[in-house]
């Protein structure tokens, strides 16, 4: 916790309701995680997530385990959380930098939503490419034209980068 | 990960499904889905869902759908839930109670693994010297310890009483309730209206006292609020200023009523203030300030109204409410200053308490620079999380 800002600003101290309320989802997340994801926050800002999901078995990713970082803005839960994979991956919607092309992550958006359940559909993103509507548009083309090759491709990054 | 370790109520506080079979599940779903917390003032919408009323109305003047399912939704489609209202204060009295009753059933069942033998000896001592009047099962009236034993035990009966109490409530003397219209509905049917019964008034629809009925007609229906917020939102009272004082003698006749969502857009500046200034809220900031100030005014006004009477909360403490979501929303938008000069110049001491502060820390970095690159940010507050926040967004979406 930023203890040192918050003695020097009290007006900091809304944010506190802040982390609170994010922390009641983060402690359901820790307490009651779902199979093959782990999210857990940072001792300094609680809005920021260190998340590992394991690929998801019948998969190209089967048995890689995935970096993600997550980030909670301030408008959560009326905005969406940021992702994005700090693990190489080749995958259709997942561009070299990580970023996602998730619908629920833009404008699919519903407070309903939580971060668990945003974690699962990244997971099932990864059963399920879709490679018509691409991020990174190179795999994309290469899933199109030979998809068997394409997830040989995948699977040797899984192996490579995602241990 | 020491916040982990406060207290934080949420489902997980029950054992798992396989110890404490639908305990879990059922703290869960007395949750709002946006929140995450026990409702507030639980609503439901069109599609059946139900939200905490503040959650509900907020998420519906960004997007017209339920969060939940997605069908589409619409603010004149919320509903109060007053039967979910009492489920939900029953449990808060009950949470504690069982959260109790679970551990020491754990305990016990970790004991009568450990030694059969000793379980029923274990049993009795736990039962009766924690907890008074703990024997499960119905038959408990007649113990002595008065009300607080009783909503303990038994949130069936919990539920029962308040529902009771409201009804005999509002056949007495709440006036203008929607309850109370359907509940006096057949009384009227049955007798002639006497001179201090509460009549409909064929025009506006209010409940009237009788013999006031015809007064009340003759002059138009004017203390109708219902008739007022339709000329608030045909363009705004010409007199609202001088209204702001009569206002206080009938806000107790228009308490009832939820306020109409207001099109800013054709609204003059003029015409706005007079709005805020009816509701009596602050007319500090510019524009865009009072708009949202009366927006949020009516998601709170609104969503205190459907909640059941004794668990509204005052004007006052309404408006309470909006000044601190108000300064909490100020510190999300990083606000520019407009004179940077002369907001340095004002805020002087403050920054010279903050590199006296600095300095024994970072004795060799130069604090003073740090603080002065701060400087255009209305608060050393934003000023040092802001670029902490920027850093990360900015970090994602390269």
């Amino acid at each position: 916790m930023a203890l040192p800002k918050m003695k020097l600003h009290p007006q900091l101290r809304s944010c506190d309701q802040l982390t609170i309320g994010c922390s009641k989802e983060t402690e359901r997340l820790v307490a009651d995680p779902a199979p093959g994801i782990s999210a857990l926050p940072h001792d300094d800002n609680l809005r920021y997530f260190d998340v590992i999901i394991e690929g998801p078995g019948g998969s190209p990713f089967q048995n890689g385990k995935f970096k993600l970082e997550l980030f909670l803005p301030e408008e959560y839960p009326m905005a969406p959380p940021k992702v994005r994979f700090l693990t190489k991956i080749y995958h259709p919607n997942i561009d070299k930098l990580g970023r996602i092309c998730l619908d629920i992550l833009k404008d699919k958006w519903s407070p309903a939503l939580q971060i668990r359940t945003v974690l699962l559909s990244v997971q099932a993103l990864l059963s399920a490419p879709n490679p018509d509507d691409p991020l990174a548009t190179d795999v994309a083309k290469h899933y199109k034209e030979n998809e068997a090759d394409a997830q040989r491709v995948s699977q040797e990054w899984t192996q490579k980068y995602a241990v | 990960m020491n916040f982990l370790s406060e207290d934080v109520p949420d489902p997980t506080d029950f054992p798992p499904q396989a110890i404490a079979p639908g305990l879990r599940t059922l703290d869960g779903s007395f949750r709002c889905d946006i929140c995450g917390e026990l409702y507030d003032g639980p609503v439901t919408i069109a599609c059946g869902h139900c939200f905490c009323s503040a959650c509900i109305r907020n998420c519906l003047l960004n997007k017209q759908e339920c969060p939940t399912c997605r069908k589409s939704a619409n603010e004149v489609h919320i509903r109060p839930n007053p039967v979910l209202e009492d489920v939900i204060s029953a449990w808060k009295e009950a949470r504690p109670f069982v959260l109790g009753l679970t551990k020491r059933e754990t305990e016990r069942v970790g004991e009568k693994e450990a030694s059969r033998k000793r379980k029923r000896s274990s049993e009795n001592p736990s039962s009766s010297s924690s907890i008074p009047g703990n024997t499960p099962g119905p038959s408990n009236r007649d113990i002595s310890s008065p009300t607080r034993t009783l909503k303990a035990k038994s949130p069936s009966k919990v539920v029962k009483k308040p529902r009771t109490k409201r009804e005999g409530n509002a056949e007495v003397n709440v006036i203008s309730s929607s309850e109370s219209e359907e509940d006096s509905k057949p009384q009227a049917l049955k007798f002639a209206p006497r001179a201090e019964d509460l009549v409909e008034c064929p025009l506006c629809t209010k409940k009237i006292v009788y013999r006031e009925l015809n007064g009340h007609m003759d002059n138009k229906c004017k203390n109708d609020s219902a008739a007022k917020s339709w000329s608030l939102l045909l363009g705004g009272s010409k007199n609202g200023q001088q209204k702001g004082k009569h206002k206080k003698k009938e806000s107790n006749s228009d308490d009832e009523y939820p306020l109409p969502l207001t099109t800013y857009n054709t609204l003059k500046d003029r015409q706005l203030k007079d709005m805020l200034v009816e509701q009596e809220l602050p007319i500090t900031g510019n524009r865009s300030n009072w708009e949202q100030r009366h927006r949020q005014w009516i998601v709170l006004y609104n969503s205190n109204l459907d909640k059941s009477k004794p668990n509204r909360k005052t004007k006052a403490d309404l408006r309470k409410d909006l000044k601190r979501w108000e300064t909490e929303n100020a510190k999300k938008k990083k606000t520019v200053i407009a004179d940077v000069k002369a907001y340095q110049k004002e805020q002087k001491m403050e920054f010279a308490k903050l590199v006296e502060a600095a300095r024994p820390k970072k004795a060799g970095e130069d604090a003073s620079v740090t603080i002065d690159t701060s400087s255009p940010l209305p608060l050393p507050t934003s000023s040092s999380t802001a670029p902490g926040d920027a850093t990360e967004i900015t970090s994602e979406d390269e």
